[in-house]
């Protein structure tokens, strides 16, 4: 299903002089320190770097999970900054969708229930939410498995239900944190075919933080942090 | 619905956790059903015992009587009385009564009697425990002289059934005395009936105490529930100058207040259990709380806002008072119900064969009485406090920080 025509024209996220700094005891921690970054709508994009290099603190700033320290977080054309916790709430029920490392899926609801988990709390009707539902699973290779629970299910496929689940809502922009980590290679391989699959046929942006080169192969344009910084940004040919 | 359905299969994630509540409160819900039952058994049972004493369900007597107890304070007509009563409410059994005291005096004894009432056998002997009570003799006869008095009484003044004693009242017209048989002698267990209490026909008290065709009081037999509502009618059609009507509980205060305090003193009990029980309750939702830390952190990054997460805890809280109540009355009923049939020894309470409340002895077996509304009253309240027990745990997932809690988990 194509996805319907953007609103906007601007980019999805845009990051200008975003730090964050935390406190650990009594030593502060420079996660992010003045990055800059824009992602357009429609783009597939890694971001890349070494373990504590400020990966997840950037997907969690732009996900609306945490709050930058200075420097403007513009999603879907909000900022962030200016949001209160109920309305980044909001944010993050309407524009993002997650898909975690660890899939996170709820364990005691079915494939099915899991998916339409988001819909439900967006509010839209159940006859909609089955027909939504159901065309995605089928999407994802799923068809057939809505009533299997987390338990019943294969990495490859609960990550399946995940990616199902963050992209059913039709967000503006899927945060896909290490998708790939605890999949063997054929899940893995397979999982990132779907992505991109969803990636052309819905136009859904997807930003995907990794250190997996096979993510990074399959990635249009891949972005590189080094202690908090962009290192890198090119386009992948 | 989706939370309903995760509250409801969450519960089921810790089977033995979820049973193990469940059946606290669920127990503690049945002893709360059962200790209801009795006591209100055992409370309808002493209140219609003392009833039968000294008032009805309905009471009416003179102004200031309850409070004087002067015998000139009378109702000069009763049986019109009577018939206005059976106007309003024909099936009621209307029953008259003197009240005073007097000397009996045997050829080896004398004795006082605080209370000799004189009633009019027939319609007594069908409200009466006397009738029922009697260790030798009969009941009074209409028309016929003679005294009933309890076994204590019969045994100082070294009488029984069939001996003379010579009767002495203080009246309208002064002293009087008559020599008459005692012709019952009673025993109910209670220490002050058995030596006080004595009953004389009515056309013999009103004839010794000068009293004409008057009596005290006018007592009303239907059931303790109408009460109030019969009362509250026939004060709108008696007239107050000359009738006072009271319900039993205001014509027996000390029984009533008595009443009360047994049943405020089993719903602090009552109430204590369930704290405690409640604390068990707080304590398993708060650990499937923290249990699911991380998963409440990833529906709060989805977009689940605090409230729905109280929602979603809340209901599972909900959901298991809901099971404690259903499991916890079907017991309570099923153990009530046992009880209301074959009653429970008052030597297993109690310890003795009898025992006294306000004079009235309690003998044999109490009896199971349960009504609706405190069944429902309990377990809505049950339901509250489930609910209320789980706000904490609720408020505390709803405050979890999405990114610590995902890391956290």
């Amino acid at each position: 299903m194509a996805r319907e025509e953007s609103s906007m024209t601007g980019p999805i996220v845009d990051l200008r002089d975003v730090t964050k700094t935390y406190r650990q005891g009594k030593v502060e921690v420079h996660a992010l320190r003045g990055i800059d970054l824009a992602i357009q709508p429609g783009e597939f994009t890694a971001i890349w770097g070494p373990s504590g290099s400020g990966k997840t603190t950037l997907f969690n700033i732009i996900g609306g999970l945490d709050r930058a320290t200075a420097g403007k977080v513009l999603v879907a054309g909000r900022d962030l900054s200016e949001l209160k916790n109920s309305e980044m709430s909001k944010m993050r029920l309407h524009k993002v969708g997650f898909v975690f490392q660890a899939y996170n899926l709820v364990p005691v609801l079915t494939a099915y229930e899991n998916t339409e988990l988001v819909l439900a709390l967006q509010g839209v009707s159940a006859s909609r939410r089955r027909k939504r539902v159901l065309s995605i699973l089928k999407e994802v290779g799923l068809e057939g498995l809505e009533n299997r629970r987390p338990y019943e299910m294969s990495g490859g496929q609960q990550q399946r239900v995940a990616v199902a689940r963050a992209v059913v809502s039709e967000p503006d922009i899927v945060l896909a944190d290490e998708p790939t980590a605890n999949l063997d290679s054929a899940a893995g391989a397979a999982l990132l075919d779907m992505m991109q699959e969803l990636n052309q046929s819905r136009q859904t942006t997807f930003l995907l933080a990794t250190h997996d080169p096979r993510v990074m192969d399959r990635s249009r344009r891949l972005v590189q942090i080094v202690d908090g910084k962009v290192a890198d940004d090119k386009e992948n040919h | 619905m989706l939370l309903v359905k995760m509250a409801a299969r969450n519960l089921w994630r810790r089977k033995f956790r979820t049973i193990l509540t469940v059946l606290a409160l669920g127990l503690s819900y049945a002893l709360t059903i059962f200790f209801i039952g009795l006591a209100d058994g055992s409370h309808e049972q002493m209140a219609e015992s003392a009833i039968k004493f000294d008032a009805g369900h309905v009471v009416i007597q003179a102004p200031g009587y309850q409070e004087k107890r002067q015998i000139e304070m009378r109702i000069q007509d009763p049986k019109a009385l009577a018939t206005k009563v059976h106007h309003i409410a024909p099936k009621v059994l209307v029953v008259q009564r003197i009240f005073t005291s007097a000397a009996l005096q045997s050829e080896d004894a004398s004795l006082r009697i605080d209370s000799l009432v004189a009633v009019d056998p027939d319609s007594e002997k069908r409200v009466s425990e006397i009738p029922h009570k009697l260790l030798s003799g009969r009941f009074l006869a209409p028309g016929k002289p003679g005294i009933i008095i309890g076994a204590v009484a019969a045994k100082r003044l070294k009488v029984q059934a069939g001996d003379p004693v010579v009767l002495t009242v203080s009246g309208l017209a002064g002293r009087a005395q008559e020599r008459i048989p005692v012709i019952g002698v009673f025993r109910t267990g209670g220490g002050q009936l058995d030596a006080g209490y004595a009953m004389i026909p009515l056309s013999l008290g009103q004839r010794l105490l000068g009293m004409g065709q008057s009596v005290n009081q006018v007592a009303l037999f239907a059931d303790l529930q109408r009460a109030p509502s019969l009362a509250g009618k026939l004060r709108k059609v008696l007239d107050r100058r000359k009738f006072q009507v009271l319900t039993w509980d205001q014509a027996l205060p000390n029984m009533a207040q008595f009443i009360w305090l047994d049943s405020a003193s089993m719903w602090v009990m009552l109430l204590v259990i369930f704290l405690i029980v409640a604390v068990g309750v707080v304590n398993a939702v708060l650990m499937s709380v923290m249990e699911r830390t991380r998963e409440i952190g990833v529906l709060k990054a989805l977009g689940m806002g605090p409230g729905r997460v109280v929602g979603e805890v809340i209901a599972e809280t909900f959901l298991l008072g809901l099971l404690a109540v259903a499991f916890g009355l079907a017991l309570g009923l099923l153990i009530n119900h046992h009880f209301t049939v074959h009653g429970l020894d008052i030597q297993t309470i109690a310890g003795t064969e009898s025992f006294e409340v306000e004079g009235i002895a309690m003998t044999g077996k109490i009896y199971s009485k349960l009504s609706l509304a405190p069944v429902i009253q309990t377990s809505v309240g049950l339901l509250l406090l489930t609910v209320t027990a789980g706000l904490y745990p609720a408020l505390r997932a709803a405050r979890l920080v999405p990114v610590e809690a995902i890391h956290r988990g």
